[in-house]
This record gives C-alpha cells, structure tokens and sequence, in this order.
C-alpha cells in the first residue's frame, strides 16, 4: 500500500511541478471565471441587492464553469506525446493515477477559489472574510465531489470524438448535488448560520464526495484500459 | 423463435389487453377525488410511469456492474436497452407530470423535489445516449456507459435527498393517497402499474431481441468480409 | 527461461478479432521483429505483452510471470519505446526521468536518472526543458525514459516512425547495444530492411495470426521480401 500513495504522490508533484512552470492552466481557469463574474455583473444590475443574494451561486457557476476548462486540460497534458500510455506501463494502480490527478485538479480548483473570493468581494460587496473558516468548510467538501467525478469524466469524454466538449454534459447533471450543498450552505453562511444550522446541507456534500471519491476510485480502471 | 421474440410477444399481449382496458379503470371505475377532480385521472398513468422509470435505471445500474465485471456483450446490451426504456418512460413522467400540474399548482412546472430529480435523470440519461453516439469505438463505448450507469444510479438518492432538502411542493397526498386511497381507487392504480410493467417488458424484450439481431449482423458481416479476404488471398496466388 | 512466452492467445473488440490463436516464444536475448501489414494485429500484440490489454483467450507468460495474475510485476520487467515519447514536454529531461523513477519504485533514483542521461548522451542538457529537444533529442530521452527501471524485455512498436536519418541510425545503434547487453528486444515495424539488420529472428503476422516464423540467418532481404510477399500479397499494394 505505501507504493500506492507513493505513486500517488508522484503523479501529484508532476502536475503541480507542471503547472507552476507553465502557470497557463490556472491563469486561464481564474480569467475566465472573473469573465463570468463580470458577465453576470452586466447581466443584472450591478451592487443592487440581487447580486448580493445571488453572490453564492455566481461564485459556485463561476468555479464549476472555469474548473471544468481546468479538467480538460489536465488530462490533454496526459495525451500529448501518450503520456498516459506511460503511465498505465509503469506498475501504479489505476486507482493511484486516478487520485493522483484529482489531488491536482482539487489544488488548481481551490487555488482558483482562493483567487476569485476576493473579486466576489470587491465586484458583488458581498462581506465574506468575516466568516471565511466556517466558508471553507462547505468549499472544500463541494471542491472535493467536483474534483472526484469531474477527474473521471474528463478521462472518458478525452476518448469520444466530441472530446472535452462531453464533459460539462457528462459532469453537470450528476454533479447537483453536491453544488445544491455548497450553493446553499455558502448562503446560510452568509446570512450568519453556524455550521451547525447548516448541518443537513454538510452532510450531504460530505456524502457526495464520500461516495463518489470511493466510486470514480474503483471505477477508473475500466476507463483506462483497452 | 430463439431470440426473446416470445416474451416480447406475451408481455406485448398482455400489455394491449391491460392498455384497453386502462382508461375504463382510470376514468370510469375509479370514483372522482373531491379535491383535486378530473385532473387526478392523469396520476393513474403519471405514477406507474414513475416506477418503470426507477426499474429502467436501476436495471441499467445492474446489467452496467454485471459487463464491467463480465465484460460479456450481452450484459452492455441488457443495460443499454433498459437505460433506453427508462429514458422513454422518465420522459413520459416529464411530460404527464405538467398536465397534473397546472390544474393542480396553476402552473406547469414547479421546482419540487420530486420534478428536479426527475429532469437531472433525463438529464444524466440523455447523456448517457450521447455517450453511446459519441464514442469512438463500441468498446470504449460500452465500458463508459457502464461507468455512467452505476454512477447516475448512485446519485439517485443524493439529488433525491438535495431536492428535497432544497424545496419540496408534491403534495405526500399523492404518495399518501396510495394508502388512504378508497378501494376503487387502489385497485384502479393497481391495475395501471400492473399494465405498465407489462408494456415495459414488452419494450424491453422487442428491443433486446433488436439489439441482439444487431449484434448478430455485424457478427455476420464480420465475418463474410474476413471470409473475402481469405477468397481474395487464394485468388491471387 | 523465454522471455515471452504466449499460447494460443486470442484478442476481439466486439465483432473485429485482431489476434486467431498466436503462439510464440522468445527465448532471453534475442532479438525478435515482427513484420506485417497495417492492421494485422501487431500493435495489438504488443499492448497484450505490455498488460495494458488482456487476452480474450490463451495464456501469456513474461519471465514465467503469468501476465493475468500479476501485471504489476510484469511490468517491471518490461519497457516500451513508440513513436510517441511518452515524455512530458513541459518537465526538464531530469524531471521526466526523475518522475519515472519513482513510479518504477527505484531504490537511486539520482545515480540511475544520471546514469541514463549519460547513456544517451543528454548529461549537459538534463535542466533544459523536453520542449524544446529536436525530435532526435527526445527520442534518445524516450530511449533513456524506456530503459530507466533496466528492463529485460524490450518492445519497441514502429520506433523509427518521423525519424530523420541520423536520429534513425542513432536508434539502431541503441538497438544493437542493448542487444549487445542481453536484453531480449520485440521489435515491430513494417520496415523490412531495418528489421531484418537488427535483429535475429522474424516473424510475420497477418490478419491476426502468425503466418510465418525463422531465423534472419542467411536471409537476404531480397529473400525476405520474397517470403514476406507470398504470405501477405503484394508489398506496393499493402
């Protein structure tokens, strides 16, 4: 088992490794959400209360929409020059690639989430620093379940000839769930609920990735081989 | 008759006797509920094709575990053409749920628990079609549906509970009802559910024993282009 | 021992059978080519010998290792070089290695990352990006990257593919050295001559099965062209 997260680790390092010389994956995931923040700023009237009570949702919209740009990517780095090919030769379990990717996906997409808050801040004046540590909790649990199921699809819909284009089709309607639970808690949050009064809405994006950590996990092997 | 033309035939029988007699049962037997009135008719063929719709899904989810683990084609035959049939009936749901709704609401479509979770299965179904018409190769295909199948089954309960911990509007009379139902009723509703579970058989096996014939042809054609090359071998010799 | 051993494998994708029955063994230390046709199968062989595919029917023994039962274990044993580099463009050429390394589980990693580098003769470029290699440079990385974990086994599936002449006589130099080690080394291409120098034995396969099978002793490759044409028709129509 220690060779499994070693693997894991690997793989891990390498995209991170990748990504900090490149930059170009979270760079580009970041300007297209502060593009969706700023369409939605457009689209309704600016600083009004809508936008306040809309705050969680254009957040989340804005992270779903650029972190499925952010998976695609992640696995169009594996396929250039086959690298995945490599990968599935070297004695890693399957389930190792798998978590070793979506530990990479889930580190862009809260870095990114890190990065877009502070324009939530600034654009929709929505107070969010005051409860930033009960904030993180439901952030990371609903980053969680998008990495899981988001890391699995993004390797099928990289095999169909519609590619990258498959995958919010694929992704979004499983993934409600898990963004009813962050959409919804990041509001109660907002309107000064403890995590305790959001308790059933945790549980739930807790369950999510629970559940689906575990599943992508075994059923990644039938994606990758022949 | 070696593929399941047979079942197909029976159940199909048994389907348009049931489907005949359906509307009587529906309509005319069954007394008039007080609150809701005529609208409430429509509930008689809303709900059984609620029920054949979780059947299609999950015999999808089981078909879709038995080739990931068989990999024998029959199995991702079974799965694709009960995720079809479930498709068909959930997308009937969709549409007899509105006519309920109207009447009933004063508006089409409503948020409620029970109609999101309904949409997100077309949903998460409609793709998986497209899955099934994207794909590069059957194989691949197969394996991705599969994948798809047993995770859009896992996440039935989960958008159940999200939706209805989100909003819930669907009165529990309509689930209620079954029980305090008056005897007329029960055996009205009884009788549909008993009908749509034969047409969804009968779908079901008409459409397997398709597939399978499918199947067969491409075997066949296969196998006479590998028969030409032999031929064309010999030929040139 | 054999190196690989296989016995009446078997291999469909739905309705199309790549592999009927193939059976052959490649004793340690030789060098085996494997010609055929586009289609025929060869690719499918190798990927079945690498474990990234399983065998629909028959057995497959690498080193005695049953390659259904332990795959992992197999692997190790084994490295693959294609006409794709497998290498990450944007990681430097001891990134890549590095990389590979700790996935291959070796025990010093830095000795053996500069011992490859070495081989290859990319010890002064080894902090320079893959990016910007020539496609010579990334091949020898490639050949570097594939015999890092010291393989016994080698495949190599159409390596000379987009080479120009000196990165292709730079390959086969590599070839005939590893040779020279010992290792037993399956090579496929459709390149006649090429396959007929480097190695000792060939075989051909068609259509999924394996049509003919010598030594390349005292056989030229006008004689090989002859042998190759009565089995798979003629070379400038396929």
């Amino acid at each position: 088992m220690p060779t499994f997260f070693t693997h894991t680790l690997a793989i891990f390092q390498k995209d991170l490794k990748t990504e900090w010389r490149t930059k170009e994956r979270l760079s580009a995931m970041t300007f297209f959400a502060f593009l969706v923040i700023l369409i939605f700023n457009f689209a309704f009237e600016p600083g009004s209360p809508i936008m306040q009570s809309a705050a969680p949702g254009i957040f989340w919209i804005a992270t779903t929409f650029a972190g499925l740009m952010g998976l695609g990517r992640a696995f169009a780095i594996e396929k250039q020059n086959d690298c995945l090919l490599g990968l599935r030769l070297t004695p890693a379990d399957p389930g190792a690639i798998f978590l070793g990717k979506m530990l990479g996906n889930m580190v862009a997409m809260l870095l990114l989430e890190a990065l877009i808050l502070p324009i939530l801040v600034i654009f929709l004046d929505v107070e969010v620093f005051a409860v930033l540590p009960r904030l993180c909790v439901p952030i990371f649990l609903g980053t969680l379940g998008f990495a899981a199921v988001g890391t699995l699809f993004a390797a099928m819909s990289m095999n169909t000839r519609l590619q990258e284009a498959l995958l919010p089709i694929l992704t979004l309607p499983v993934l409600v769930p898990a963004l009813l639970a962050a959409v919804e808690s990041f509001r109660g949050i907002l309107e000064g609920d403890t995590l305790s009064d959001i308790f059933p809405w945790l549980k739930l994006g807790g369950a999510f990735a629970g559940l689906f950590g575990a599943a992508c996990l075994l059923l990644f092997e039938f994606v990758l081989e022949d | 008759m070696r593929r399941p033309y047979i079942p197909a035939f029976v159940f199909g029988i048994l389907a348009l006797i049931g489907l005949a007699i359906a509307p009587y049962m529906a309509l005319m037997y069954a007394g008039m509920e007080k609150d809701m009135g005529f609208a409430q008719k429509i509930f008689y063929y809303h709900v059984p094709s609620a029920f054949m719709m979780y059947i299609g899904f999950a015999l999808c989810a089981i078909f879709s575990a038995l080739y990931l683990y068989k990999k024998d084609k029959k199995y991702d035959i079974w799965a694709l053409c009960s995720a079809e049939v479930g498709l068909l009936f959930c997308t009937l749901v969709l549409l007899t749920g509105p006519i309920w709704a109207k009447p009933i609401w004063g508006t089409w479509w409503v948020w409620d628990a029970q109609l999101t979770l309904t949409l997100m299965l077309w949903l998460i179904f409609v793709a998986y079609m497209m899955l099934h018409s994207y794909s590069e190769d059957s194989l691949q295909s197969a394996k991705f549906r599969a994948v798809l199948g047993i995770i859009g089954f896992l996440d039935m309960p989960l958008i159940h509970y999200a939706t209805k911990l989100w909003r819930t509007h669907h009165p529990e009379v309509v689930r209620g009802e079954e029980f305090g139902l008056p005897l007329d009723m029960k055996i009205a509703f009884y009788f549909c559910v008993l009908t749509f579970l034969m047409l969804f058989l009968a779908i079901l096996f008409k459409r397997v024993s398709v597939e399978k014939a499918h199947d067969e042809l491409e075997s066949i054609k296969s196998e006479i282009r590998d028969r030409k090359a032999i031929l064309g071998q010999l030929g040139s010799d | 021992m054999n190196a690989i051993e296989l016995s009446n494998v078997t291999r469909r994708f739905g309705h199309l059978t790549a592999l009927r029955g193939v059976t052959l063994s490649i004793p340690e230390g030789q060098t085996f080519t494997l010609f055929g046709p586009n289609g025929a199968g060869k690719s499918t062989l190798l990927r079945i010998i690498a474990t990234l595919g399983k065998p629909t029917s028959g057995t497959v023994h690498i080193r005695n290792i049953d390659v259904r039962e332990s795959p992992e274990q197999v692997r190790t044993h084994i490295g693959l070089i294609s006409h794709h580099t497998l290498l990450y463009d944007d990681l430097t050429a001891r990134e890549n290695l590095t990389f590979y390394a700790k996935m291959y589980g070796l025990k010093n990693k830095s000795e053996s990352v500069d011992e490859a580098l070495l081989t290859v003769g990319l010890a002064d470029r080894h902090k320079d990006r893959v990016r910007g290699f020539s496609r010579g440079m990334k091949q020898r990385l490639a050949i570097a990257r594939a015999t890092l974990h010291q393989p016994e086994i080698l495949l190599l599936d159409e390596p000379f593919t987009g080479l120009d002449t000196a990165a292709r006589s730079l390959l086969s130099d590599m070839i005939f050295n590893l040779r020279a080690k010992g290792r037993t080394i399956l090579l496929v291409t459709h390149d006649l001559a090429q396959g007929l120098t480097l190695s000792n034995h060939f075989g051909i396969l068609k259509r999924g099965e394996l049509v003919h099978e010598s030594p390349t002793e005292n056989i030229t490759e006008t004689e090989l062209r002859t042998i190759y044409e009565r089995h798979v028709g003629n070379l400038t129509q396929g």
